[in-house]
């Protein structure tokens, strides 16, 4: 409490005015921000972590982001990573969510997204976030999704330093990151290495049986460019977890490996067009095991269970932009190639053999987008794609997405966007091919679902309102069915709707207050918070900046049944910038240890704990 | 397109209404404007755009020719090769410059995702160079 007293105390007497050269050369900062450069209004409804804001949260992780996004709640998965989980939906749901780092587009073949696999990545390498809700599946090219988080890398000609970082938390667990980018003339490179010891409380299950989710995760990241010719970005990580609950009731031991490694190639061409090319190469070993036995999927009880598995990914993207009068058209062509594998599935010591479904699924995309400008004030896009769909196993299809995007400026004060956008979720191999404890449905179809999404925003002098609304209606939802053992296309009505409202108050530019709420409706089933709110305030004070943030989310009945009360996590930091090379942050996380919690087997964890972080930034 | 699209960046970049070339013009000619050096400031600069806004401000000579300049900005080190002003005081838009350049005694120019500003006083002195109060917090004895 005299922390949280400490913070507000300090916060609220702080908004005064910088002047001078300062907060000149903070003007210019936020004047030069590179998401000026690539955020995209007609896209969605958009959310900005700057380099200052993510700086000054302290973000380390995916997770810090992840927390505060609004409709959304960060919970826990069974195996102990992170499921970032749309309201009022059930962890078990398809929250068809895409993450891009810089062009390039994660994949997974666990989960669809990277959202389990990356949730503990660390941010030290990227200038900005942009979170785009109801999000253009057209012009972002690749697998649709209903929210793309778009990771842009630093520009190495505004870092021109190695900065070595290195935390310690209360936890005992620690992070390691250094980055160093330089631009000569008209070439650049950025290189950033981050390693990674994560701790957690011990839990105990329903039996009584001891669970942990440590891990331990390396990763690397790294680019070369020359300037309006080439760029080839690279990543790999490696994280090793224990398994949490895992499979089943009664865990003994395991762990999860996952390895991830990409490349990616991007030519600028003449014209405005855009070549890209990239390969993706991820495995998963699942070791695990249990007292009472693992449920297989062929109805067999396994005490030790050892599944690899993995997949290779290949993208290729030709997209062109073209300005015409008042059109400024968007073309594009890209085949995606995905492969599973299953490396080997050991139950007992013994190999099992599988009756393995589709291992193939080859994208073939082709989409066009036309943003019109009516008049000064209104301007209207209108765009297509066509994926066609081989499995080599089921019957070839093709689907569509279109979209409408309106945006309009109704007066000096007012603007007004709008979104209406038919699309659909195509299943994951987990769903189709393998899982060892489900019996796969090769079957499946897509899920087709239509949104309508509109906000209004009013902005004057230091002031920024926004309301948001929406309806979503899907089509043959693809959920697991208990009786039957597999994923299944429900006919039941799976449709919500929504609406949130934010405040953003600028005392100065680098003092601000955002203020957000949301509520998401549903006629059946809520299985995580269908409310919550967000408070962030942002101060800087002569050599230090402050940090506090309040995540709030509603209550909700779990999927196995159990209450989980509201959660209110906060989250506050310190930053001292000691002198031009060292800068000293202090940060806890989930203060108050009341961070809404998520039922697994008994247990009841938070995705972030309390926890507080020591770190030290030395800039060379 | 051109002004709709300008109209939303002025629209939804909070703050952002000054574009960044106006900003770094105003910081430069905020630097300028507290230095002396026993005469009237003339500015050339190897930057159009800086130029360009300079003109606009009535703080500030500028000249178009920079043997007839008594402080030069550049952002490329060969803009003053064999010329007229390679010997007068320089002012530079990147850091790495303070050391390929040695009449250089000041800099303005991105380090760790920030914008920044040193002036190096042992130059500052060779050049005959007074600082305002304002910029001593940007005062540093050294290149690092």
């Amino acid at each position: 409490m005299h922390i949280f007293a400490f913070f507000v105390l300090f916060s609220t007497l702080v908004f005064a005015q910088e002047q001078g050269l300062d907060n000149l050369l903070s003007e210019y900062r936020e004047a030069s921000e590179l998401s000026h450069q690539t955020k995209q209004e007609k896209s969605g409804h958009v959310t900005i972590f700057t380099r200052a804001n993510l700086d000054k949260m302290q973000a380390y992780t995916l997770n810090d982001i992840f927390k505060t996004l609004k409709m959304f709640t960060l919970k826990n998965s069974s195996f102990g990573s992170t499921a970032l989980v749309k309201s009022p939906y059930s962890e078990h749901s398809m929250s068809s969510v895409k993450i891009y780092i810089n062009s390039y587009e994660v994949t997974s073949i666990t989960a669809g997204t990277g959202i389990a696999q990356f949730g503990k990545m660390g941010l030290n390498h990227i200038d900005h976030i942009e979170v785009y809700q109801a999000s253009n599946a057209i012009a972002f090219h690749g697998e649709p999704g209903n929210m793309t988080i778009k990771l842009y890398t630093k520009n190495p000609s505004r870092e021109n330093a190695t900065v070595l970082q290195g935390s310690t938390d209360s936890k005992g667990g620690n992070r390691g990151q250094i980055i160093d980018a330089q631009n000569f003339d008209e070439y650049s490179y950025l290189a950033n290495i981050d390693v990674s010891g994560n701790k957690f409380d011990k839990e105990k299950n329903i039996n009584n049986k001891e669970l942990s989710r440590d891990s331990g995760r390396g990763q690397l990241y790294i680019n070369f460019a020359k300037k309006n010719d080439y760029f080839i970005e690279g990543g790999a990580s490696k994280e090793k977890s224990d398994i949490f609950n895992g499979f089943a009731k009664n865990v003994e031991s395991g762990d999860i490996t996952t390895t991830y490694s990409y490349l990616q190639f991007t030519k600028n061409l003449p014209s405005q067009t855009e070549f890209i090319i990239s390969g993706t190469y991820e495995n998963v070993d699942v070791k695990s095991s249990d007292t009472f036995g693992i449920p297989l999927f062929d109805t067999s009880l396994s005490n030790n269970l050892d599944v690899a598995s993995g997949s290779y990914t290949y993208d290729i993207l030709l997209q062109k932009h073209h300005n015409y009068e008042d059109h400024n058209f968007l073309f594009g062509a890209e085949a995606k190639l995905k492969t599973f594998f299953l490396n080997s599935l050991h139950s007992n010591g013994i190999e099992k053999s599988y009756p393995i479904g589709p291992k193939n699924l080859d994208i073939y995309m082709l989409f066009a987008e036309d943003s019109y400008d009516i008049n000064e004030e209104h301007q209207i896009t209108l765009g297509a794609k066509a994926d066609y769909h081989d499995n080599h196993f089921t019957k070839a299809d093709t689907e569509y997405i279109l979209r409408l995007a309106y945006l309009a400026k109704l007066s000096k004060e007012l603007s007004f966007k709008g979104f209406v956008q038919k699309g659909y979720v195509y299943p994951i191999f987990s769903q189709t091919t393998f899982s060892p404890v489900i019996t796969p449905n090769p079957n499946l179809k897509v899920s087709k679902n239509r949104i309508m999404k509109a906000e209004i925003e009013y902005k004057k002098e230091k002031l920024a309102l926004t309301f948001g609304t929406g309806v979503s209606k899907s089509k043959d939802g693809i959920v697991f069915n208990q009786t039957e053992g597999t994923y299944v296309n429900s006919n039941k009505n799976s449709d919500f709707s929504q609406f949130f409202i934010n405040l953003e108050y600028r005392f100065s530019v680098e003092n601000k207050l955002l203020a957000e709420y949301f509520r998401a409706y549903k006629d059946n089933y809520s299985f995580t918070s269908d409310k919550g709110a967000l408070v962030q305030l942002y101060t800087t004070f002569g050599k230090f900046d402050f940090y506090n943030e309040l995540v709030y989310r509603s209550s909700y009945v779990s999927v196995d049944g159990v209450y989980m009360d509201a959660g209110y996590d906060y989250t506050a930091g310190a930053i001292y910038h000691y002198s031009e090379n060292l800068n000293i942050k202090l940060k806890g996380e989930n203060i108050f240890n009341k961070a809404i919690e998520t039922s697994i087997n008994g247990a009841k964890i938070p995705a972030l704990e309390r926890r507080g972080i020591l770190t030290l930034e030395y800039i060379f | 397109m051109k002004k709709f699209f300008l109209l939303l960046l002025l629209t939804f970049s909070l703050f952002a209404s000054d574009s960044k070339d106006v900003l770094r013009a105003q910081i430069i000619e905020k630097i300028i404007s507290n230095i002396s050096i026993n005469e009237v400031i003339t500015v050339w600069s190897d930057n159009k755009e800086l130029i360009a806004e300079f003109r606009k401000s009535s703080n500030i000579i500028t000249t178009d020719d920079c043997g007839k300049a008594n402080i030069v900005v550049i952002e490329n080190a060969k803009n003053i090769e064999n010329k007229d002003c390679k010997n007068k005081p320089v002012f530079v838009l990147n850091y790495n410059l303070l050391k390929d350049v040695p009449e250089s005694f000041g800099a303005f120019f991105w380090k760790k995702g920030r914008p920044n500003i040193v002036l190096i006083k042992p130059r500052t002195l060779s050049h005959g160079i007074t600082i305002a109060k304002e910029l001593e917090a940007y005062v540093e004895e050294k290149i690092w």
